[in-house]
């Protein structure tokens, strides 16, 4: 796999950066969103911002984060000719 | 065994029929109850025939080729798979447990939410393809064959029995409480009871019953978790798709909080007559902008989030796919299947709490007369169970929210009583959390007996045995491990929740980084791996055993239900630092990692 190091990036490499951008986006949601839960919820009779993201807004989200995911590893796999037949 | 050849083709007429046919059956219990057939004959009958259907199922796909009972074949489609992989993953927990405690507990019981979707999100990316190229059958097989050694291979085990143990126990429990109540035998006898359905859906055919049993499962406990909840969104006039109406009943809800004095004291006495029982104290949406309430909604996500992601009973369940890309499909439908149910949780806790809460709806007792709340129907019903209890502690003839005490899981099982639904749907209800539970159980329960035959029968004590003997010896542990679940359920140890954020916990204190590391990081070694295995399990159930039973105060709000922030770290460091100072792996391993980094070509190990 090491071999293509001279130049273009290989396989493993572009399957890490988009493991990064998968995870970055993944704490985002995960962590990140709620920490600010008491601010999303906003003052009495407001919107319930921070109820919503934690009740269905992120897993709403978790599931198109996956399915996007999916699509552009298999993209890399094609683009690499390692998919399976 | 006709239906083989054309099987896996005609999966959506098989389950289109069967889901038809289950529906057909609902209406004619209706029709039933409606003809004045009592209520205890169509609990009767939900249970014996839902019971029924499973084991026929699990008949029809019996096996005698190890391909198949291991790993189905390999030969699951990614969306079956998906509802496969949610029926093995939500528990009975989920579906009686979880909008109880939203209802309980408020915002911050929602991290079990967060974190029980997005752990999906690792399993997608971080290991389940890479485990499916691998080829393996149990997850013992990928840490002992990469990290090579019987004593790696032996620690795995040692992880996935804790963790699935604790886990089946809990839903052994689950299948016996339902059991026993809609059949009217003792608890005891329940769990036996519950246990027979279960083993009928996987001695015979392993996981490729499972899997057929498991997706039937889903069918019957996302009706039955779906259809109360609509009903009574519509018949209670809160809007036609209950998850949109929620945010208006949720600041609803708030109102009727101050209202009815949430948070004042409950009289200890009147407490004391309850027992275990709670009244409700938090508010729905406290979000609470104290750091120590944001950290534990963090741990609580964390842990939750990579337990998920290093529970073999889930993690096998993308070996059976027929390819890699499938697997990662697989874990997307998972999770679209599992949202179902875990975006309704929320929903039905604030409506029950609104049809309580609310003066001017007719199911609204609190605040109304103590004589008229006592001679509800549902209310004597569900007080003589055990799961509630009315204590007019200040004696002024009027049931304040402080005397209204309740065990969590009634908003589940009791709500389509409080909203005055017929009986039929409290037969769904219950049905469906049988097809929960006995799901989740058949998971765990293949999980370790397929860890102990596989890998600790076949490749540590016996490696010579032959495929026909192996498989017997799996279906002896099967049983026995089931009989040991059973008799450990029947004691009643601890409520369904703690021990399955345990299971969690012993998770992804011993396999989390184990796995990951040994797909991710080439360096990491035999000696790493056992060290992050130990030392991570050993810290984690250490301070388990010093906050739970030893008397020590939890560090920075870690408590029993987040040990694995103990766990976890510690298992890193082992991991790295001992992988560091010692030897690194071999050139067949390194090849062997890379040969798992891509879909294409060969299995590495084949069985």
């Amino acid at each position: 796999m090491s071999s293509q190091a001279t130049g273009a990036l290989s396989h493993w490499d572009k399957t890490k950066s988009l493991l990064f951008k998968t995870l970055a986006i993944w704490v985002f949601l995960a962590f990140i969103i709620h920490w600010f839960g008491d601010a999303l919820n906003g003052g009495a009779g407001s919107f319930p911002g921070g109820y919503f993201m934690a009740g269905m807004g992120v897993q709403i989200s978790f599931a198109v984060l996956v399915f996007w995911f999916v699509s552009k590893q298999s993209q890399l796999d094609d683009e690499f000719g390692v998919s399976e037949d | 065994m006709k239906l083989e050849g054309g099987f896996i083709k005609n999966l959506g007429r098989v389950y289109g029929v069967y889901t038809l046919g289950f529906l057909g059956f609902v209406i004619i219990m209706a029709i039933l109850e409606q003809a004045g057939v009592s209520a205890e004959k169509i609990g009767w009958m939900f249970v014996g025939f839902t019971i029924a259907i499973y084991a026929l199922i699990g008949i029809l796909s019996r096996t005698m080729e190890s391909g198949q009972y291991y790993v189905a074949g390999r030969e699951v489609p990614a969306v079956y798979n998906g509802m496969a992989t949610a029926a093995d993953w939500m528990s009975g927990a989920s579906f009686i447990a979880m909008a109880g405690g939203i209802y309980m507990n408020g915002y911050p019981y929602m991290a079990f939410l967060v974190g029980w979707t997005g752990g999906y999100v690792l399993v997608a990316s971080l290991i389940a393809p890479y485990l499916r190229k691998f080829g393996c059958y149990t997850v013992p097989d990928f840490i002992g064959t990469r990290y090579g050694g019987n004593l790696a291979r032996f620690c795995a085990v040692v992880v996935l029995v804790m963790a699935s143990f604790t886990y089946v126990t809990a839903q052994i429990n689950g299948t016996g409480t339902v059991a026993a109540r809609m059949l009217d035998i003792p608890f005891e006898w329940g769990v036996w009871v519950g246990l027979s359905g279960i083993l009928a859906c996987s001695m015979l055919g392993g996981m490729r019953a499972v899997t057929w049993t498991q997706v039937a499962q889903y069918i019957v406990l996302i009706v039955a978790y779906l259809i109360p909840v609509f009903w009574m969104s519509n018949k209670l006039g809160y809007g036609m798709i209950p998850h949109f109406a929620q945010f208006d009943a949720v600041l609803a809800v708030q109102e009727l909080e101050q209202l009815h004095n949430l948070g004042a004291a409950v009289d200890p006495a009147a407490q004391a007559a309850a027992g275990k029982l709670k009244a409700l104290s938090v508010g729905i949406n406290d979000a609470s902008d104290t750091l120590m309430a944001k950290w534990k909604f963090f741990t609580l996500v964390l842990c939750m989030m990579l337990g998920t992601a290093s529970l073999p009973h889930v993690l096998m369940r993308y070996f059976t796919t027929a390819s890699v890309k499938a697997a990662r499909q697989s874990v997307g439908w998972s999770l679209v299947f599992i949202c179902l149910l875990y975006l309704t949780a929320p929903a039905l806790a604030t409506f029950t709490k609104l049809s309580l809460l609310d003066p001017n709806l007719a199911t609204g007792i609190i605040g109304k007369s103590f004589a008229d709340a006592q001679s509800l129907e549902w209310v004597q019903k569900w007080t003589s169970a055990g799961f509630l209890k009315l204590v007019d502690g200040n004696g002024d003839g009027l049931l304040q929210l402080q005397e209204f005490f309740m065990n969590g899981q009634i908003v589940v099982l009791a709500t389509p009583e409080i909203a005055g639904l017929p009986y039929v749907i409290s037969g769904l209800v219950a049905a469906g959390g049988l097809a929960a539970a006995m799901s989740t159980a058949d998971g765990l329960l293949l999980a370790i007996a397929n860890a102990l035959s596989h890998d600790l029968y076949y490749k540590i004590i016996d490696p010579k045995a032959d495929s026909g003997k192996r498989l017997v010896v799996a279906r002896v542990l099967l049983l026995a491990i089931g009989a040991a679940g059973a008799y450990v359920a029947a004691q009643k140890l601890t409520g369904i929740l703690g021990a399955v954020a345990w299971a969690f916990c012993f998770a992804n204190s011993g396999l989390f980084f184990p796995l990951v590391l040994g797909i991710w990081w080439k360096r990491a070694n035999r000696a790493g791996a056992i060290a992050g295995m130990i030392g991570g399990l050993a810290a984690g159930t250490a301070y388990l055993y010093a906050i739970k039973w030893g008397g020590m105060d939890p560090w920075l709000g870690i408590d029993h239900l987040r040990f694995g922030m103990i766990g976890m770290p510690v298992s890193l460091i082992l991991m790295v630092v001992v992988s560091k100072a010692t030897e690194a792996p071999d050139e067949e391993t390194m090849k062997m990692v890379d040969s798992i980094r891509i879909p294409k070509g060969q299995v590495v190990q084949n069985n």
